[in-house]
């Protein structure tokens, strides 16, 4: 009898093996959603919603097709040209897609342009007035911003990439020293972009030119945040530290438990930060002294960025357990919030709260976006919807 | 568990390589696959000096079958007497094998999992990093992953290196399975040193490459064990011929192990 099935069989047995030892590189991705005008836009793990944000009625799905995959994403979407326009970049097929939002008649396309033309999904016909196609050669994980008719947001192959709104096409690009996860912040005329080679870079925004930049400890996936004449920004390294706008000079540093991942928070002339052993601190934004006491301390992972309610209450997103963490904002103490929804997942990504409502995108859950009362933390919608 | 036990410590073995030779993934992925393949190479002696003692054995093995043949029980005793006689654990082979490859796995694991090419594995990444502030292993996140024109995190687009994990490991499935009296047992060797190097080559052409330059430098380190070492199994297998001989003299009837032939054209 040949014995070919052996070598076969152990090469069955390796490649299950090595498939399942993938180590951490899953299908699933933290993404994020906007709501304006009472609609959620969500950028799901394949697709594109627009939901209506009271009644969770699905308004369009892009693209509409359910077997075209153009996920996963990690870029939060943005709205544009008076909210006519979203802009959402794939992680999974490197692209930047700019869609019409509302109802469209039939026979018009929701694209209104890609970055590069070509999508490399391959799903996508291009359309003849998009971009020069030079394209982004890595994955989107940051979100972008919009100022003065550009679109301005980092890749994954180091690279921030300016495009023009109204067709997509390139306008300028600035290269860093590693890939570009954080969101960029516009000031002024000013582009400021935190990258993971340790820098934070001040760019002309006309055209991509570099202004100054400055060397951190460590990489930088969280977007800073900008607090009167300052930008805060944390690093892998365990510190928050405070930039001039004007020139980049290092004013002060904090030092934390873990890395700071998630983008620290400025309201007013106060500072939230997290680090992702969940160890929450508060800070003056200007003389950088810690508000309370001690850190306040959530047993969790935290990669999100908490969020601050109109009653001053701080919604910090734990990874492992899916759960939302309530502190008082004043003394860092913790509040009782919410119930835990059933099999919660985890939940990576920001809190979003509008109009009294929480949002919030787990992974790993049967819901992609939750919706909680901001008053009683009573879950008000999911989506999909929970099946009996 | 297994991540405390195997993949953990490999992570931080490749970090603080990382952090202390050069700041080069690559250079931390050699290091590590070195150190692992170094430690493993007791094991790696014993299991191939038993396997050169076994395959002496051969034509010995050959006779019993054929004489009892219609008495499996017997077969088996008249078997492990003669592994008894002539010293040999038949399992070792095995055990070796066993250690082995959860710590190769182990290690595939952890440079897969520095590597984090995707944000949820980077943050998966931490609660893996010792915590040790003098050596502060977690700043040093995420890896510099360019090396040449390959970006470690991904597929090398010009093949180089899938071809070299094919020829790499063709050579080594060459140099050390021996070949095997029973043709069966031949045929099936013949047919791993074929599908494993394109199992490997298939793996690198859709894995980040930084698993690659693993597997080349472990068949590497395997290529040269075996040029280091093969006086041990030509010992080996010379005092099992020394043994039969001896018995040869004292005992005839319980000898026939007889030494490897040599392969003429």
């Amino acid at each position: 009898m040949k014995r070919w099935w052996i070598p076969v069989g152990i090469l069955l047995l390796l490649s299950v093996l090595l498939s399942g030892c993938a180590g951490g590189v899953r299908q699933d991705s933290w993404s994020g959603l906007i709501v304006d005008e009472g609609v959620v836009y969500a950028a799901n793990s394949a697709d594109v919603v627009a939901l209506d944000a009271t009644t969770a009625e699905l308004l369009w799905r892009f693209p509409d097709a359910p077997a075209k995959n153009i996920g996963p994403f990690y870029a939060t979407p943005v709205l544009a040209e008076e909210a006519s326009l979203l802009l959402v970049a794939g992680f999974g097929d490197k692209t930047v897609y700019a869609l019409r939002t509302g109802l469209i008649p039939a026979g018009v396309s929701r694209v209104v342009w890609t970055f590069p033309t070509e999508t490399n999904s391959g799903g996508l016909i291009a359309l003849p007035w998009q971009g020069n196609g030079e394209g982004a050669g890595g994955q989107y994980v940051g979100s972008g911003v919009v100022a003065d008719g550009l679109f301005i947001i980092g890749n994954g192959d180091g690279f921030v990439y300016a495009l023009n709104l109204s067709n997509g096409a390139q306008v300028w690009a600035f290269q860093t020293g590693g890939r570009v996860w954080a969101d960029p912040v516009v000031v002024d005329d000013e582009v400021y972009v935190a990258s993971m080679d340790g820098h934070v870079y001040a760019l002309n925004l006309a055209d991509g030119t570099l202004r100054w930049q400055q060397e951190l400890d460590a990489a930088v996936t969280g977007t800073p945040a900008v607090v009167g004449d300052a930008l805060w920004v944390g690093d892998f390294s365990g510190q928050l530290y405070q930039l001039s706008l004007a020139d980049g000079n290092l004013r002060q540093t904090f030092t934390g438990n873990d890395w700071f991942w998630a983008a620290p928070l400025g309201v007013d002339e106060r500072l939230f930060a997290v680090d992702i052993s969940g160890y929450v601190y508060a800070l003056d934004a200007l003389t950088g002294e810690a508000l309370w006491p001690a850190p306040a301390h959530v047993d969790d992972l935290v990669r999100g960025q908490p969020a601050l309610t109109a009653e001053g209450v701080l919604l910090v997103p734990g990874h492992e357990s899916g759960l939302i963490y309530a502190l008082d904002a004043e003394t860092g103490d913790p509040i009782p919030w919410g119930l835990a929804p059933e099999r919660p997942g985890r939940l990576p990504s920001d809190v979003v709260v509008v109009d009294e409502r929480v949002y919030v995108m787990p992974i790993q859950a049967e819901a992609r976006i939750r919706v909680f009362s901001m008053s009683n933390g009573a879950l008000l919608w999911q989506y999909p919807a929970a099946t009996q | 568990m297994w991540d405390l036990l195997v993949v953990d410590p490999m992570i931080n073995m490749l970090l603080f390589f990382y952090k202390f030779v050069g700041q080069q993934t690559v250079v931390a992925v050699a290091l590590v696959t070195l150190a692992v393949r170094l430690l493993l190479t007791p094991l790696t002696l014993n299991q191939q000096k038993t396997a050169g003692r076994q395959q002496a054995l051969q034509p010995k093995m050959k006779e019993l079958q054929e004489k009892y043949k219609n008495d499996k029980e017997r077969l088996a005793q008249e078997q492990m007497s003669l592994y008894r006689e002539m010293g040999i654990n038949p399992m070792s082979g095995c055990l070796g094998s066993l250690i082995q490859l959860p710590l190769m796995i182990g290690l595939y694991q952890a440079i897969i999992r520095t590597l984090a090419a995707t944000p949820l594995g980077l943050l998966d990444l931490p609660q893996h990093i010792y915590n040790i502030s003098w050596l502060d292993l977690s700043g040093i996140v995420p890896l510099n992953s360019q090396f040449l024109w390959l970006d470690l995190a991904l597929p090398d687009p010009y093949f180089v290196l899938p071809i070299l994990v094919g020829v790499t490991s063709w050579l080594m499935q060459k140099m050390l399975t021996p070949p095997s009296a029973d043709p069966q047992t031949q045929s099936m060797t013949q047919s791993m040193q074929i599908t494993m190097p394109l199992f490997m080559t298939f793996i690198s052409l859709n894995y980040a490459s930084g698993l690659s330059v693993y597997f080349v430098i472990s068949n590497l380190v395997g290529i040269l064990q075996f040029y280091l070492f093969r006086n041990q199994y030509a010992m080996a297998r010379g005092e099992d011929q020394k043994a039969k001989k001896g018995k040869k003299k004292t005992a005839p009837a319980t000898s026939g192990a007889t030494p490897r032939k040599k392969k003429t054209a």
